[in-house]
């Protein structure tokens, strides 16, 4: 573990980012981690000054030594980072900092300087291919006694992911995106050598070990003949998009449900009985709406769902993170709550009473969130609440 | 209060014309700051170096290009330096890089506001400046030219200005081409 090894890692423009950079500090006034930490080490623009210092260490000798101390803050300050975007969408060079983000968590962990919980989550990935160490033989558990299909041949996938196959609370979710695929009648079904979607990867920095979930994964959605998979997880989405899309090219169809369920809606595949005067709100989940561009969907399934819909403050492209973002939450649990409780603050103040979010890390953080607040706020998924409302 | 921002596309889309955009909707007083320096090094050094193949045009180069443009880089400048002391995000971004480059950029001023001075009307209208500038009008030409070379050395081994400008170049370059090939592909 040689602090210089980390800088070493880089490659030539991540190294330049961090010159490219202008100090403006736009990225350090919008950073949710940052305003709630209020240390130096987890607001962007600081952490790539401190980078930057110490690749010029590298290149400058005379300048001094990087010490193992100086690269465990930033690394530290590096896992301190919900990965939301935020920075990103204010940069006025437009870097795409998310990837700088994951780059440099990927060089921290290929040198030793990973932190703790997150190496952990990396073996239990390689050992039983999902975030928990759950036993991988278990992951289809949730579908029992439930109508759900496990079949050779679909004409659709619902990819489930880690968190609604292993956490109770998600199980609702995970049955009502049912419900909905059934009432649409698709010819679907459920992978049965599912295995984490490689997300979790990218967010700790163990990266290299995303090919081998990736063939795993790859070559049960083509044994199914399907043209379409159907993501609760914005997180396994955006893999895809990303990843997935460059070896199944354009002959599968990605959709998030809350696409699916717009589709549904406007071809009448589906109907929702009526409209409730409910005041329903809706958090955008950072990677689906900053990053993946689905915004509008979701709200145009809520105006049939609905006649209370209220808009959170920070919504949108400018949606405020929850905190549960880019395994923040394994890193530092109190910090990510409290950013959530924010959100509750937040929805409490526009009236709602059901706070709906289309992701179940963010569903995880905001409930629990609004449970430590004992708030009245009910939070629920987006797929349980469009289930709730149709034949 | 929630900072708003327009809607853009993500993975991002770099080029020098997304760059500059971005740097105006964010910044207008950074946008000036960085695109006055930027002329006013390139003029500078078109004076200092092909001075005697200019012909008429230098002194053009010298009182426009470089002295007009110079004054307002200098008004710019203070209002860019009473933004930084205000702005505590700034100070947590800045280097010592950062402060050494400003105090050459403020020997440059001084000493370019000498080398402008003498026969000029700003001289009848603030009376004390010729008396303060006077000691330093003789080396003022000499150290302005000197101080310029000493900041591009500067700023090119450590990360400032002109590494700055360098890296973003080379980056803005790179992303450009790298977001053309992720489009065909």
């Amino acid at each position: 573990m040689k602090p210089e090894d980390f800088i070493d890692n880089f490659g030539r423009p991540e190294s330049l980012w961090m010159y490219a950079c202008s100090r403006c500090g736009a990225c350090v006034d919008v950073c949710p981690v940052y305003e709630e930490t209020g240390d130096k080490y987890t607001a962007p623009g600081f952490k790539i000054k401190k980078m930057r210092g110490l690749l010029t260490k590298k290149l400058l000798p005379f300048l001094g030594s990087a010490d193992t101390e100086s690269v465990k803050k930033v690394v530290k300050g590096l896992y301190e980072c919900t990965l939301c975007g935020r920075c990103w969408s204010v940069c006025p060079y437009n870097y795409d900092l998310v990837a700088l983000w994951e780059k440099s968590r990927e060089s921290a962990y290929e040198t030793g300087f990973g932190l703790d919980p997150l190496l952990q989550m990396v073996e239990a990935l390689i050992a039983e291919k999902n975030i928990f160490k759950r036993p991988h033989a278990r992951r289809t558990d949730w579908t029992k006694g439930l109508k759900i299909p496990i079949k050779e041949k679909a004409d659709t996938i619902y990819f489930v992911g880690c968190l609604l196959s292993y956490r109770g609370p998600l199980k609702p979710a995970a049955e009502a995106t049912a419900k909905i695929l059934n009432a649409a009648g698709e010819d679907w079904t459920i992978l049965g050598d599912e295995v984490c979607c490689g997300a979790p990867l990218k967010y700790s920095g163990g990266t290299k070990h995303l090919q081998e979930l990736m063939e795993t994964n790859i070559k049960a959605i083509e044994s199914t003949g399907a043209s379409k998979i159907v993501f609760s997880c914005p997180g396994c989405y955006r893999t895809f998009q990303q990843e997935y899309s460059k070896v199944l090219g354009q002959k599968i169809s990605l959709f998030h449900v809350t696409e699916l369920v717009d589709n549904y809606i406007k071809s009448g595949k589906i109907k929702p009985k009526g409209k409730l005067e409910e005041r329903i709100t809706y958090h955008d989940p950072c990677e689906l709406s900053r990053l993946s561009g689905v915004i509008e969907e979701p709200r145009r399934v809520f105006a049939n769902l609905t006649t209370g819909y209220v808009e959170l403050p920070g919504n949108k492209f400018n949606v405020e993170c929850c905190g549960g973002g880019g395994l923040f939450q394994a890193v530092n649990t109190e910090k990510s709550f409290d950013i959530g409780r924010k959100r509750i603050d937040q929805a409490e103040n526009v009236g709602a009473t059901t706070l709906t979010t289309a992701c179940p890390s963010c569903y995880m953080t905001l409930s629990q969130a609004a449970r430590r607040k004992k708030s009245k706020v009910n939070v629920i998924d987006f797929a349980e609440a469009v289930a709730s409302q149709i034949e | 209060m929630v900072k708003e921002v327009p809607e853009k596309k993500y993975p991002p889309e770099v080029n020098y014309s997304t760059v500059l955009k971005g740097m105006t909707r964010t910044s207008p007083l950074d946008t000036a700051f960085h695109l006055l320096m930027a002329i006013l090094l390139i003029t500078g050094l078109i004076i200092d170096l092909l001075g005697p193949w200019l012909g008429g045009w230098l002194s053009s180069i010298r009182s426009i290009a470089h002295g007009y443009v110079g004054t307002l880089f200098v008004l710019v400048f203070i209002v860019y330096l009473i933004a930084m002391l205000f702005s505590k995000t700034m100070r947590m971004v800045l280097t010592v890089t950062n402060y050494l480059d400003f105090l050459l950029y403020i020997i440059l001023i001084i000493t370019g506001i000498t080398i402008a001075s003498p026969n000029k009307p700003w001289v009848d209208l603030l009376p004390g400046l010729s008396v303060t500038l006077s000691p330093i009008a003789q080396v003022a030409p000499a150290v302005h030219a000197i101080t310029t070379y000493v900041w591009i050395l500067f700023a090119i081994i450590f990360p400032g200005g002109i590494l700055h400008g360098l890296a973003s170049v080379y980056l803005i370059s790179y992303l450009k081409k790298k977001y053309k090939t992720m489009r065909e592909e």
